[in-house]
């Protein structure tokens, strides 16, 4: 049977980020964030003609890869904790007054 | 593989194409939204990744030899002709040996950098300094039918050897005025 530490798994999720944040100040990472990564992760059409080839390096094409990669990973993560939670069999506990 | 990584590899072959001034072997392709109802359009991605394959280098040629189980593709242009002639004079210059010559050894490397992601794939690269017929030196890719070769990877090699070869014409020959103006 799995026993679960109730206030350190909260501790431990406050602490977790929630998502890896942006690079600040990286114009070209943001214009690729905004206009490709967010449309199409909210399922919205992006046609590659109206991006702005001049807006960003192709390091900055990588650094989205990089951002993609670690919030898949943790998105895998969350969801295997969710699942193994989910999973818990409830154990009664003895209660003096009863 | 989620869509997103495909439209985040394919932006990077776009992005290729726009610094080496070749987006518009591709740019009517693009104008058709790339995932539609979540689901890429994988006619759209392969027909850039193949177009861009075919046209990067002006000489290009791509043959499957089925008894040995590969497929061939033969890539030369005005460029790297050129890289291999000025790369030459270079050497002369110098008194440096074919093999020795740094500009013949950094092609090589690059060439490497870009085409040794898959043990399915290889490459050769035939630089000639005095070429004997147009488009002599040449860029050799191979892919083996065994394994899982992504095509894109090889499309985003290519254009990358292009822009390689492409500034290092401009270096050369700067070098190479600079030099005869001193002299």
């Amino acid at each position: 049977m799995m026993k679960v530490n109730v206030t350190k798994l909260m501790e431990a999720i406050s602490e977790a980020e929630a998502y890896r944040a942006l690079e600040e100040g990286n114009a070209g990472l943001s214009y690729l964030y905004d206009s490709l990564y967010n449309p199409i992760s909210n399922g919205e059409p992006v046609r590659l003609h109206d991006l702005d080839y001049d807006r960003f390096s192709l390091e900055n094409v990588s650094e989205l890869e990089d951002y993609y990669d670690t919030n898949s990973l943790n998105q895998w993560k969350a969801s295997n904790i969710s699942r193994e939670l989910r999973s818990l069999q409830p154990a009664a506990l003895k209660v003096d007054f009863l | 593989m989620d869509c997103l990584k495909y439209v985040i590899f394919l932006v990077y072959l776009v992005k290729q194409l726009n610094d080496i001034g070749k987006l518009e072997l591709i740019e009517s392709l693009l104008d058709s939204p790339i995932i539609y109802d979540k689901e890429l359009d994988f006619d759209i991605y392969y027909d850039a990744v193949f177009t861009a394959i075919d046209n990067i280098f002006e000489y290009s040629t791509r043959r499957y030899y089925e008894n040995n189980c590969f497929e061939l593709t033969v890539l030369s242009d005005k460029v790297m002709v050129d890289y291999y002639i000025l790369a030459g004079e270079f050497g002369k210059q110098r008194g440096i040996s074919y093999k020795k010559n740094p500009y013949i050894i950094d092609a090589r490397r690059e060439a490497e950098r870009h085409f040794i992601f898959s043990y399915s794939l290889s490459y050769r690269i035939h630089g000639h300094i005095e070429p004997k017929r147009p488009f002599h030196s040449r860029l050799t890719i191979i892919v083996y039918d065994e394994g899982d070769v992504d095509m894109i990877g090889v499309a985003i090699g290519i254009a990358a050897m292009y822009k390689f070869f492409q500034n290092k014409c401009s270096e050369l020959r700067e070098l190479l005025s600079k030099e005869a103006a001193a002299a």
